[in-house]
């Protein structure tokens, strides 16, 4: 597979019934929130994944993630915005405090199986090498534009829902993508990854 | 913006949508051409990131965990919104109730009822609220005077009516436009006949119960020329008691000669019918 015939097409579903799940956990049903767990786990370790270095226990901050949505939920609006786009604010805000305490942690290839079970092995070490590549390389941008190209390229997150997240206008977003690309494309050009 | 930057911000929008691939896109600008393709490389590269998944056993074990810390830490059972919020919308509709029964009751509290004074915090909230506070102040007047003539059997709640009155008689005598004045003077006339009529007059009439407003009107009305006329007690000469001086006498029993004593007349008052 090629990067030039990869295309916006691969979305995560949206959970059916996401409200009525969030309304039974509000009231205090952990199972509820389980099936919210379910659903969007993936999404958020894939950001955490890329937003941190390897030194980072990723394990922790997912369950930190899904344990301080539980502890706030009141604070979550049913249809104000999509209940992952609220996570993503937790995770992000999660992913600052982490830099800012830098703890000891596990390194990621423990937590994150690359690529899926369903590829065949030569496919695989290929897609494992090419995302701890992509996670170095997003290591060289500033800490919003990180975001701005996860949030956009890997989460598949519109800019308006990317501005919310990351509390800026969608102009100020779009630059940061902008950006961000062309400073990543220098590096991958650099490194033969493109 | 520059024009590379609209270019490159074109090309990501239609990679986004599907609208295009890379190839389409260089070939769109191929002033740009060495430019864009790199960047464009880029992002369609950063979208395989989706393909990263956590293995099973990563997600089983978060879960767990996530799992036994929310049976640690269990959410506030359905105390929701909705509950409190009707609980206090009824209280609330409950104290709007009982505020205004409360407030409509008083409307016929005497002086010696304990509403009497909700009473007079109701017609202070109405006076502040009225467009036409002398209006409101007679009518107010009026209500004084009808508390006045129920409780005239009683002296100490008189006294209490009285004070009442006189407050909002001299409230009403201040007030200095002509056009008022005319109002107010034909109303606190008429209520001083009808005090007259019905003779439950104050004690003390110079108190100043009946409305004596310093300037009279410009333009008198025929009714503000009938000044009140008070009761005075008709004192008619014949009336007069007689005054008959007894003079007493005393028995000559001694032959002790000794100073007469003085005569002191006396006078007796009858009572004045």
């Amino acid at each position: 597979m090629t990067v030039r015939t990869i295309q916006a097409t691969h979305k995560d579903s949206p959970l059916l019934e996401e409200a009525r799940f969030v309304d039974q956990a509000k009231s205090g049903d952990p199972e509820a929130f389980a099936r919210l767990y379910d659903a969007y786990v993936e999404r958020v370790s894939r950001y955490i994944y890329f937003r941190v270095s390897e030194e980072i226990d990723t394990e922790d901050l997912v369950s930190q993630v899904f344990l301080k949505a539980w502890e706030n939920l009141d604070r979550y609006k049913i249809g104000s915005s999509p209940f992952i786009a609220w996570l993503y604010t937790i995770a992000r805000n999660l992913v600052i405090d982490h830099y800012r305490t830098k703890k000891d942690a596990l390194p990621l290839e423990e937590a994150i199986a690359l690529p899926s079970e369903m590829e065949m092995p030569d496919e695989e070490a290929q897609t494992r090498f090419d995302l701890e590549a992509m996670r170095d390389a997003l290591q060289f941008l500033t800490s919003d534009q990180q975001q701005a190209l996860i949030l956009k390229y890997i989460a598949g997150l519109p800019n308006d829902s990317i501005a919310k997240i990351m509390n800026k206008q969608e102009g100020t977003v779009r630059g940061l993508q902008m950006r961000g690309l062309q400073t990543l494309s220098k590096y991958m050009k650099e490194k033969e990854l493109i | 913006m520059t024009e590379f930057e609209k270019a490159l911000q074109e090309c990501l929008r239609d990679l986004e949508q599907g609208n295009s691939n890379v190839d389409e896109c260089l070939h769109r600008y191929p002033k740009y051409a060495q430019q864009l393709e790199p960047v464009l490389l880029t992002s369609a590269y950063l979208q395989r990131g989706r393909e990263a998944r956590p293995s099973v056993a990563f997600k089983a074990r978060v879960r767990t965990k996530l799992i036994r810390q929310m049976y640690a830490r269990p959410r506030r059972r359905p105390r929701s919104n909705f509950m409190f919020m009707r609980f206090a919308g009824s209280l609330a509709a409950l104290i709007l109730a009982l505020l205004v029964a409360g407030t409509v009751y008083a409307q016929s509290a005497l002086p010696d009822n304990a509403f009497y004074s909700w009473k007079l915090a109701s017609e202070q909230v109405w006076r502040s609220v009225s467009p036409d506070p002398i209006g409101t102040d007679l009518a107010i007047a009026e209500r004084r005077l009808n508390e006045l003539i129920t409780v005239s059997n009683d002296p100490a709640l008189y006294s209490q009516a009285l004070k009442a009155y006189i407050e909002v008689t001299d409230r009403l005598k201040s007030e200095t436009s002509a056009e008022n004045e005319a109002r107010i003077f034909s109303v606190l006339n008429a209520q001083s006949q009808k005090l007259n009529q019905l003779d439950i007059l104050p004690e003390q009439p110079d108190q100043g119960i009946i409305p004596q407003l310093d300037e009279p009107s410009p333009t008198p009305t025929p009714a503000a020329t009938a000044l009140p006329v008070l009761k005075t007690p008709q004192v008619v000469p014949t009336h007069l008691p007689e005054i008959i001086p007894t003079i007493q006498v005393p028995a000559p029993s001694v032959p002790v000669i000794q100073d007469p004593p003085k005569l002191v007349p006396t006078i007796e008052i009858p009572p004045i019918p």
